[in-house]
């Protein structure tokens, strides 16, 4: 019985098989951080709310209304404490709805201390979770919510 | 080892994985047309960071020592400007972007030539520029900051 050509076979076809698997897994990584719009949203907050804090001086609070990054990440599976970052020491804001986070810097140069909760505050009729942040002096420390 | 006949295989095996970079390709494509491209806001930025000299040279004296100890009297970020921004202030010149004189007070960054660029409008691989020009006793301070940020993908 010739085995050597069955081997042949079989080995082409695992490489074959890896080939198709990492082919899949890249694709649905790519299809799935764009599931619900997460990855448009998180481009949209990471911008906007690096607009605020530019825009910020010391002492200032900000109320941002997040109850659609909210509603997406609920839907996506991920923690609501794990939407948004906050890292001084980089000056940078991190928003994550889908499996990768999207990264935006600000050049304000000024800390950002986040509420550890969001606030629940009433607008137009309903209940919107509401992201508060105190914009406090440089103290370099890194914060992440 | 008996290599006769592995050309057909070895045939084989590219239109395999020719047909897999196709479909990534048109997958991808799909997603990124359907989804559009990324919420424009380069131009924002530039014009944030805009404002935010020309308060710093409002609340300051506009002398050398100013421009000396620039980022932590303006309150800037010497890092994050240094990486996605540029900015030149020039005082006393027509058309600050191509001041090379002694007539640059300040400069960070590069290529500001592109500012001038009639395509930079709807070209969004450009950096977005922000011209301002302000008076401070008797001499006429142009500013240009421009932004090239995009978000960054990570994790």
């Amino acid at each position: 019985m010739n085995k050597k050509g069955s081997e042949e076979i079989a080995l082409s076809y695992i490489v074959y098989t890896i080939l198709l698997i990492v082919f899949a897994v890249g694709m649905f990584a790519v299809v799935n951080n764009y599931r619900n719009g997460g990855a448009v949203w998180e481009d949209f907050y990471a911008k906007e709310i690096v607009k605020m804090i530019d825009n910020a001086r010391v002492g200032d609070e900000l109320y941002i209304d997040v109850q659609t990054a909210t509603e997406i990440a609920r839907g996506n599976q991920i923690p609501l404490s794990s939407i948004f970052s906050f890292n001084n020491v980089k000056n940078e804001v991190c928003v994550k709805l889908a499996t990768r986070k999207g990264c935006y810097s600000y050049f304000n140069e000024v800390d950002v201390i986040p509420d550890s909760d969001f606030v629940l505050t009433a607008a137009s009729g309903k209940y919107v979770n509401v992201l508060h942040l105190n914009i406090t002096e440089v103290q370099k420390k890194e914060v992440v919510q | 080892m008996n290599r006769k006949g592995d050309t057909g295989n070895q045939l084989i095996s590219l239109t395999y994985i020719f047909l897999m970079v196709l479909i990534a390709f048109g997958i991808t494509a799909g997603i990124f047309i359907f989804f559009g491209a990324e919420y424009q806001f380069k131009q924002v930025d530039s014009d944030s960071l805009n404002l935010k000299v020309v308060n710093c040279l409002r609340e300051n004296p506009v002398d050398d020592g100013l421009f000396k100890d620039f980022y932590s009297k303006c309150g800037i970020n010497k890092d994050v400007v240094g990486n996605y921004s540029k900015i030149k202030i020039c005082v006393g010149s027509e058309n600050c972007a191509g001041e090379e004189s002694d007539k640059v007070k300040f400069v960070v960054g590069s290529d500001f030539q592109s500012c001038e660029f009639l395509g930079v409008g709807g070209n969004n691989n450009f950096a977005k520029c922000t011209k301002n020009v302000v008076e401070f006793k008797g001499s006429s301070y142009q500013i240009v900051t421009g932004s090239n940020q995009i978000l960054r993908r990570v994790g």
